[in-house]
């Protein structure tokens, strides 16, 4: 029996409200800022398709109640769905090497082929190398390893399709793109032709929104990242989506930062007062004006911005990230190692399984060497080798390891 | 053709947050482009909250914040008090999840997660005293009727007064009264048969145990 006290209704509400309260702390709302663009960015579609599914649901009212009904009689007779949707599939041609769900093209054999039961295609380059991740009813998920693809992801309803090379993340529902990923120089490349995507990774932290005919180009070794405009190679069907429903996104400092408007959006910080600013803005303005500074180089306002994220917004994964960039800014631009191996290991301890735990471990290793040498840097090293055996700092803490 | 009439726009330099909901939800009922951008900012993160609270941990609610927003979008000529936009959305997340919650017991879906464990959208830092106490708590509230699931966990769960539930299940004061009383015995029956929430429970409030004490 418990101690709490319920002898009346009252006491009893008591005892519910305190199992309430911990339901309450454990079903939080928060997502991350790439989850909440992808969510957005399916209701811009939805949307848009709006007045088609309207008069299609008009017309096929009948059918449906017929199939509502079957359904129903399946549900309570066969205890399953009707018709469960499967999984892609996928078909490689010669030359790629498959095994299982590995992928490589020799680096002296012309272009490999992955085709998708959705119709969607991945090219793979001479040289490139990655794996399907996983496979689910609205797409798929693909890891490069490194080397060149190109995907052309067939635009369908709730698609759902992600790739990931190395630190960096991509989303899309349907767009045609190149991508590079180059393990040794740290260097990714995305050249997007059609469609649109959202990319994430180190230096676009809180998301970046490609359209077609731009390309990003991301050099993690000198810390720079920027947004080229390049032709689009054919008119873009899916930009068409976003006018009628969602025209309002087109100002907001997210989308100017997308677009490389890095200085416009520090100068209306500016004009509103940048005090003003960092005390009222949204979250989602705060993300877009830490990464306009830190694109723009300006080391102070980004600082700013991202402890005004962390203190206004303090539950929110932007704050969590917030901490590993504040690292990223004492490590590379404020010349703190000190304060920077702090906040790494803020963000490790807030995020242990982060996206960028990775990341922080590994610039975590190299500023403790930097500081305290290499004896020092040791353990972090075995931990960073315990932790990411295949990291992008993996070299390096072997390298450690063995030293005498 | 006769030019179009003056309509409310959202001056898209405005900041979303110094509007008020009233002045969103009469800008969304006027169809302005900017309207429904600004609600779903400021109103996704409570909708999927309300709603995995509603549905239970382990239940991914993606599909349901989306058809959420796109009722309102549907219907949001039918909110008749604007300065109510909150309650008119946790309305529609309720329909929505009392739907869900329906179709998947029919189906046998409504589960935790197959190995038990609270999904990634748990807070950081959980006790997994806590966490496992959740879970037991919400397969208790799996065993009750869709409507008194829904009024406990608005009220308990979500920590809204009786008012905010009436009107966010659509219901009568009164109604929702007698709804959580009789809910609220049964959980509560539940709840002490079950050693794990019992435990947590007394670690959870010591002021009330002094109180006993």
């Amino acid at each position: 029996m418990t101690r709490w006290p319920t002898s009346s209704p009252e006491d009893r509400d008591d005892a519910l409200d305190a199992l309430g309260r911990m339901a309450r702390m454990h079903l939080t709302g928060d997502v991350s800022p790439q989850e909440e663009a992808e969510a957005r960015r399916r209701l811009r579609a939805h949307l848009a398709r709006e007045p088609l599914a309207e008069r299609a649901r008009r017309k096929a009212k009948l059918w449906i109640g017929a199939a509502a009904m079957a359904a129903v009689v399946a549900a309570i007779f066969v205890g399953r769905p009707l018709l469960p949707r499967p999984a892609l599939t996928f078909d490689v041609d010669v030359p790629v090497v498959s095994q299982r769900d590995y992928l490589l093209v020799p680096s002296t054999a012309p272009s490999g082929h992955v085709t998708f039961s959705d119709g969607s295609k991945l090219t793979l380059s001479p040289g490139a190398r990655g794996r399907i991740v996983a496979l689910h009813a609205d797409g798929a998920a693909i890891g490069l390893e490194d080397g060149r693809v190109n995907l052309e992801v067939a635009h369908r309803a709730g698609a759902r399709w992600s790739v990931a090379a190395g630190p960096f993340a991509i989303v899309m529902t349907g767009a045609v793109f190149d991508m590079r990923w180059s393990g040794a120089d740290e260097l990714f490349e995305v050249d997007l032709r059609s469609g649109s995507l959202t990319i994430r990774g180190p230096l676009a932290a809180s998301g970046i929104e490609l359209a077609a005919g731009q390309k990003l180009v991301a050099d993690l070794r000198a810390g720079q990242l920027r947004i080229e405009r390049v032709a689009p190679e054919a008119p873009d069907d899916t930009s068409a989506m976003t006018a009628p429903t969602m025209p309002g996104e087109s100002a907001s400092w997210m989308q100017r930062v997308a677009a490389g408007d890095f200085r416009g959006v520090l100068a209306d910080a500016d004009q509103r007062g940048l005090d003003n600013t960092l005390i009222q803005s949204t979250l989602a303005d705060l993300v877009a004006l830490a990464d306009a500074a830190r694109y723009a180089g300006r080391v102070d306002v980004a600082h700013r911005a991202l402890l005004a994220q962390r203190d206004r917004f303090a539950r929110s994964s932007a704050a969590r990230t917030a901490a590993f960039l504040l690292g990223r800014l004492a490590d590379t631009s404020e010349s703190q190692p000190a304060a920077a191996i702090a906040w790494y290991d803020r963000y490790l301890a807030e995020t242990p399984g982060g996206e960028f735990a990775s990341e922080a471990l590994g610039r975590k290793l190299v500023a403790v060497q930097r500081v305290s040498g290499a004896a020092s840097a040791r353990p972090v090293a075995q931990e960073y080798l315990r932790r990411f055996p295949q990291g992008p700092y993996a070299t390096k803490a072997r390298e450690l390891t063995l030293s005498p | 053709m006769a030019a179009p009439g003056p309509r409310p726009v959202l001056v898209a330099r405005q900041e979303a947050t110094a509007i008020d909901d009233a002045t969103l939800a009469r800008s969304a009922m006027a169809c302005d482009p900017g309207a429904h951008p600004a609600i779903w900012d400021r109103y996704n993160s409570p909708v999927r909250r309300v709603l995995r609270r509603a549905m239970g941990p382990g239940n991914d609610v993606e599909d349901e914040v989306q058809e959420v927003f796109l009722r309102f979008y549907r219907n949001s000529a039918l909110l008749r008090n604007p300065a109510a936009l909150r309650s008119f959305l946790f309305g529609i997340a309720m329909r929505v999840a009392a739907s869900e919650l329906r179709s998947r017991r029919i189906r046998g879906w409504l589960r935790l997660t197959p190995d038990g464990v609270l999904d990634d959208h748990a807070a950081p830092h959980a006790d997994p005293d806590a966490r496992e106490a959740v879970k037991r708590l919400y397969a208790i509230l799996d065993r009750l009727e869709t409507k008194s699931r829904l009024a406990f966990v608005l009220h308990h769960v979500e920590g809204l007064e009786l008012l905010e539930v009436a009107s966010a299940l659509g219901v009568s004061l009164a109604t929702v009264k007698r709804r959580l009383s009789r809910v609220s015995a049964r959980v509560w029956a539940m709840a002490q048969g079950d050693r794990v929430l019992i435990d947590c429970l007394d670690a959870s409030g010591p002021a009330s145990v002094e109180k006993v004490q």
